[in-house]
């Protein structure tokens, strides 16, 4: 269980990968990516998204095979490994979202794979209450966690220990972690950082990803930055400073996918005063006109799409007021879009498409109306109305009854936007409107944005991609933990800019624990 | 570095002391237990008959049937499915028994062998209904509910009249006495404490609420999913079974009524128990509590003579009631 | 140790470890797809050749008006399945129509009794629309514990006493023919022509395809879920009694097994023509396809001289085989 020895481990490897390959249907997810990780370190790992973070992890755990390289494990070298047996060298993930069983005790779900037995083969609850407790004292919790809670009665805080925790339990010497302060209030993260120095100083080494570079200089003692799956550089944490790993993540070259920015913003179309939505979203202000691109930035759950969903009537607001073209907005999302007020969502599968309909029933969905005549829908008016669109997206094939199931992303994401545009709408909300799409459908997309502005449309645009937010808006919000960070105009854009008012981290903020119910 | 720690726990809310936090965990078993003491407590206070003894003895005897099938269900109920086809396994069991024990002239050694053969069939029912979920990953519930309905009909193709021919020595089964506590109760009661012990102190036992919890967390702990459901449904397979053997050493008869009505019964049993019907949540305690209410409500309702078809309705009532106090669990972090 | 992952290595490698090829999935797909229309034709060969009284018009008047009853029944549970729920209290709405109708016709007049029948059918849907919408309660648990409930109030009501004075009007429409053709075919025609226009020509037919195929996507889009499911739920237990009223006028009384098998008949019925459990796909062409293939195996059952009891084997095994192909081409088409 403990470590074999406690000295120093620094120049002890314990996990090398080399030449790593992995392509997803056509496109390079990673291309020869190496990394390593010693005994007794914290290597952190950051990059954008879509940088290759994931996949490289996946790698690791066994979830995905890498097309080439080597991964070696202590002294053993591997083409690819299985779930089971990265588990069993001694692989754990601490993942964002836990994987844990809510009903069942601390202590069970920490050996829930391997529960100690004793006589009759019956599980020794006494033994197992006792180890758990070891572990939690390692973590430094056993005072505020008792091996028989019920895992649902723990802060969120807690509930990562007991996951930590599940880690040690097996054993694992390689233990990566997975944004593991994005879901913490601040307050909580002073203890999980010394529970991680606390494994590293046991002889673990520690995977970190982390989109707060502060997080990394407090932490880390070396950091491996990754973008467009290419290895960008792995520094020592000294050698390095905050400006050149922003540079590293996100300096590249800006090409022509961007539209001139030549439209004309005129008079207000939404205004949004003091919105406070269920401890996610504090106090947040904001104003589209008409033809103007307004950028929503911000690091995955700072709050920007919480925001998209509660204009469009689809989140509980708690306080503030939403105003739309000077009344107050629609409550439900039937009429926001009778009133020109829609949302292309950001998970196109789940939320923007019936997948095992046709092309033409999903860009017709929102539109049915248009189409009635004495109440019966007409299949004429439908289908050249369709047909129009599907020739206006530019969707391949241009075959209105193919299945959306059976489209690629970048044409699914050209029939979300397509069913929107249909409604005649006023305002655009766009979240992540190119995440996973091919280069070619960016592009169009774009143009289609700016085509919007032309004609007097607003539109918002919540993005993780600072290149097209920088690209495309008028005028950029930055989040931070549900709050408006700052606000940027198109004179003070660029990534650092965006990036450091995204990341910083204010220590002051003080939210109240998220006790997870049932 | 544990000065930290110290400040940590103090701001966390001061846990509630151990009792009520071992009540609040428990709050559906008290409560299930805390109705059963009121209305026997109050059909004891109103009738006579009720309290004796021996109609106390009884009502535990009666209650085994609806015990057995219940256990079953509730081990499948845990993995968040569910088993129609309980009543008609017990029923399949207790015809093919009585047909082979007519067909041997009541041989009375063949009786440990049928009760053998009797719990095969169960099991392998059992098993069929498992394969066929975890193979094709249809809906549980539609899926024994045909089976059911196969099992049926085959019942009916066996007999539809009582089946004569069971040897004596099978009925000492329901009737042999240990003063006025019948023999199968104390059995009973150890296979209660069994099955506690099951679902509570073994692997396989805790892979049901693993699994029930989440299929795919379960996964990822190395738990084997589709056997853990395999088992479960074989588990309730050999339960039914019991229960179609204890009916007959009961009816003295292979009666084409057995367990009619039963499956419901046990839903209703485990639920009103307190078992998450979406799985992963709950005790077997409970379901023994659900048993000994729905047990003791019938002992009343035929004590003070309430016709059987208003028992329908009530049961339908509570049902209902139930149902509409239904809370939809939200998921955690666990999706 | 080691022996365990041996077993369990043949274990799981029995099914799950298989990487089906493009066109084992096709076909599996297309078989979900054509199985009815397939086994229509199957069966009509065999009856052919096995059983020619089957063709005799006095049978085929028979069939028709079982296909009627059915087949209006099962375009709701059609219609449920459609938006990813199931009605399992369909039998009891039926029975319970023909009971109020029946035993209400010596006072009151007709128009009144039927008007009373829809209005509690109507108001039965709603209460499991809105169970299931926002309660959150399982729409099995829901419909089955309404299933219970219905009964156990039908029996209070009625004693459990089959009774025999249907009204005229009612055995006017399940007897009486126009031309050759039985007036209930005529009524099942009018229903299914009517829903098939509504789902394929108005915006609730959509909204129901839809909120079938996604609910989330639905709700981005601006339609009331809930209120599509509680629609979908409310025409279901609608149509449920207007196949009670039929069934009943064909019959000529009421007793306590009427209707008792329609719960699996319409669901096997959706199932086999093609509906799947997952919602939004599905239609009501192969649903009458699903309808006369059970018709004419049932019908089948009596005509080939076989015990009656055999039907019910056959249901559950069309129904175990419907769930367990829909399942797998599922499985196989979300890989």
């Amino acid at each position: 269980m403990e470590a074999s020895s406690a000295s120093n481990h620094s120049n002890n490897t314990i996990l090398e990968l080399s030449g790593i390959d992995k392509t997803f249907g056509g496109t390079h997810a990673l291309a020869d990516v190496s990394f390593d990780l010693r005994a007794g370190e914290i290597h952190a790992l950051v990059g954008e998204n879509g940088a290759g973070k994931s996949t490289l992890i996946k790698i690791i755990t066994g979830a995905y095979f890498p097309d080439i390289g080597v991964i070696k494990i202590g002294d053993d070298s591997y083409s690819s490994l299985r779930p089971e047996q990265a588990r069993n060298i001694g692989v754990s993930v601490v993942y964002q979202e836990f994987n844990i069983l809510p009903e069942l005790s601390v202590a069970e779900n920490i050996f829930m794979g391997d529960q100690p037995r004793g006589r009759l083969q019956l599980i020794d609850m006494g033994t197992r209450n006792k180890k758990a407790n070891e572990l939690l004292k390692r973590l430094g919790a056993e005072n505020t966690i008792n091996p028989n809670d019920l895992v649902k009665n723990l802060t969120v805080g807690e509930q990562q220990l007991v996951e930590i925790s599940k880690a040690l339990a097996t054993e694992s010497h390689i233990i990566i972690m997975d944004e593991p302060s994005a879901v913490l209030p601040s307050r909580e993260l002073e203890r999980l950082f010394s529970v991680i120095r606390k494994l590293r100083s046991e002889g673990h080494g520690i995977i970190y990803i982390s989109h707060r570079l502060n997080e990394v200089f407090e932490l880390a003692d070396r950091v491996t930055v990754l973008k467009d799956g290419q290895l960008m550089a792995t520094k020592d944490v000294v050698d390095t400073n905050h400006a050149e790993l922003v540079h590293l993540m996100v300096g590249r070259e800006l090409t022509d996918m961007y539209p001139p920015a030549d439209n004309q913003p005129e008079d207000t179309l939404l205004e949004v005063k003091d919105l406070d939505i269920d401890g996610t979203v504090f106090g947040v202000n904001l104003e589209v006109r008409t033809g103007e691109v307004l950028g929503l930035a911000g690091l995955g759950g700072s709050g920007r799409t919480t925001v998209c969903r509660a204009l469009v009537g689809l989140a509980d607001v708690q306080a503030g007021e939403i105003t739309y073209l000077g009344k107050p907005a629609p409550k439900n999302a039937g009429a926001a879009s009778q009133a020109g007020l829609v949302l292309v969502p950001e998970d196109r599968k789940t939320h923007g498409l019936v997948l095992n309909q046709s092309m033409r029933f999903n860009l017709s969905l929102p539109n049915l109306l248009q189409f009635v005549r004495n109440g019966v829908l007409r299949a004429g008016i439908e289908k050249e109305a369709i047909e129009n669109m599907v020739e206006d997206i530019q969707v391949k094939p241009p075959n209105p009854e193919m299945l959306a199931e059976s489209l690629s992303g970048g044409n699914q994401q050209k029939v979300v936007v397509g069913k929107w545009l249909l409604t005649n709408p006023k305002l655009v909300i766009f979240d992540e409107p190119t995440r996973g799409i091919d280069v070619g459908a960016k592009a169009e997309i774009y143009q289609r944005i700016r085509d919007l502005t032309y004609s007097g449309v607003g539109v918002i645009m919540a993005s993780s991609e600072l290149p097209e937010l920088i690209g495309m808006s008028d005028r950029i919000m930055v989040f931070h933990e549900g709050r408006i960070a700052g606000e940027l105009d198109r004179s003070e854009f660029s990534e650092e800019a965006i990036m450091h008012l995204a990341t910083a981290t204010n220590g002051n903020e003080d939210q109240p624990a998220k006790k997870v119910e049932v | 570095m544990a000065v930290t720690y110290e400040d940590a726990s103090a701001q966390v809310a001061p846990r509630s002391s151990r009792l009520i936090a071992f009540i609040r965990k428990n709050a559906s078993i008290f409560l299930i237990y805390g109705i059963i003491i009121l209305i026997a407590g109050g059909a004891a206070i109103f009738s006579e008959s009720f309290r004796t003894p021996s109609n106390m003895a009884n009502i535990l005897r009666q209650s085994i049937i609806l015990g057995l099938l219940a256990i079953g269900q509730s081990i499948v109920i845990l993995t968040g499915g569910m088993d129609i086809s309980i009543d008609m396994m017990a029923r399949t069991v207790a015809l093919t028994i009585a047909t082979l024990f007519a067909f041997y002239n009541s041989d009375p050694s063949l009786i440990l062998p049928l009760i053998l053969l009797g719990i095969v069939i169960g099991v392998i029912l059992g098993g069929i209904n498992g394969l066929l979920i975890t193979r094709t990953h249809a809906t549980p519930f539609i899926i024994t509910f045909g089976v059911a309905f196969i099992l049926r009909g085959v019942n009916l193709a066996i007999s539809t009249t009582p089946i004569r021919g069971i040897p004596k020595e099978f009925l000492l089964i329901y009737n042999t006495k240990i003063g006025i506590i019948a023999v199968n109760v104390i059995v009973m009661a150890l296979v209660w404490f069994l099955v506690w012990l099951f679902t509570t102190r073994t692997r396989l036992g805790r892979g049901l609420y693993a699994v029930g919890g989440s299929p795919r967390i379960a996964r990822l702990s190395a738990i084997r999913v589709n056997r853990t459901l395999v088992w479960a449904y074989v588990l309730s397979g050999f339960f039914a079974s019991l229960a179609g053997l204890f009916v007959l050493s009961r009816m003295g008869v292979g009666d084409p009524g057995t367990a009619e009505g039963m499956t419901f019964q046990s839903i209703v049993a485990v639920a009103v128990g307190g078992i998450s019907l979406y799985g992963g949540r709950g005790s077997i305690i409970g379901t023994l509590g659900g048993v000994l209410l729905l047990t003791i409500l019938s002992n009343v309702f035929n004590l003070i003579q309430v016709n059987i078809y208003y028992q329908q309705l009530l049961l339908g009532l509570v049902v209902l009631i139930a149902v509409a106090a239904y809370r939809t669990p939200r998921t955690v972090r666990s999706g | 140790m080691k022996s365990t992952t041996v077993k369990s290595n043949w274990f799981s490698s029995l099914f799950s470890g298989f990487r089906p090829t493009p066109r084992f999935v096709r076909a599996v797909d297309l078989a979900g797809q054509w199985a009815a229309p397939i086994m229509i034709l199957i069966v009509l060969l065999v009856a052919a050749i096995f059983a020619p009284a089957f063709y005799n018009p006095t049978n085929l008047r028979t069939v028709a008006i079982q296909f009627a009853v059915l087949g209006i029944v099962a375009v709701g549970q059609t219609l449920v399945l459609l938006v990813r729920s199931i009605d399992l209290s369909v039998s009891a709405v039926l029975a319970l129509g023909a009971v109020i109708v029946v035993q209400t016709e010596a006072g009151n007049s007709l128009i009144v009794s039927l008007i009373q029948a829809f209005a509690i059918a109507a108001a039965i849907g709603l209460v499991i629309g809105l169970l299931v919408t926002k309660r959150g309660v399982p729409p099995f648990v829901a419909t089955f514990g309404m299933l219970v409930f219905i009964q156990g109030a039908r029996l209070a009501y009625s004693k459990g006493q089959a009774s025999g004075t249907v009204p005229d009007l009612l055995r006017t429409i399940s007897i009486e023919q126009v031309g050759f053709i039985p007036a209930a075919l005529i009524v099942w025609l009018i229903v299914n022509l009517i829903v098939m226009f509504v789902l394929r020509k108005t915006r609730f037919g959509r909204w129901i395809y839809s909120v079938g195929g996604n609910p989330f996507a639905s709700r981005y889009a601006g339609i009331r879920v809930d209120m599509v499911m509680i629609a979908a739920h409310t025409i279901c237990s609608v149509l449920a009694i207007l196949g009670g009223l039929i069934l009943s006028g064909y019959i000529g009384y009421v007793d306590l097994r009427l209707g008792a098998d329609y719960n699996m008949l319409s669901i096997a019925a959706a199932i086999v023509g093609g509906t799947t459990f997952t919602g939004g796909r599905g239609n009501l062409f192969g649903t009458a396809a699903g309808v006369t293939l059970l018709v004419m195996l049932l019908n089948l059952v009596v005509v080939l001289g076989l015990s009656i009891h055999w039907q019910f084997a056959m249901q559950g095994l069309v129904l175990v085989l419907a769930t367990a192909l829909q399942g797998f081409r599922q499985f196989l088409l979300s890989r």
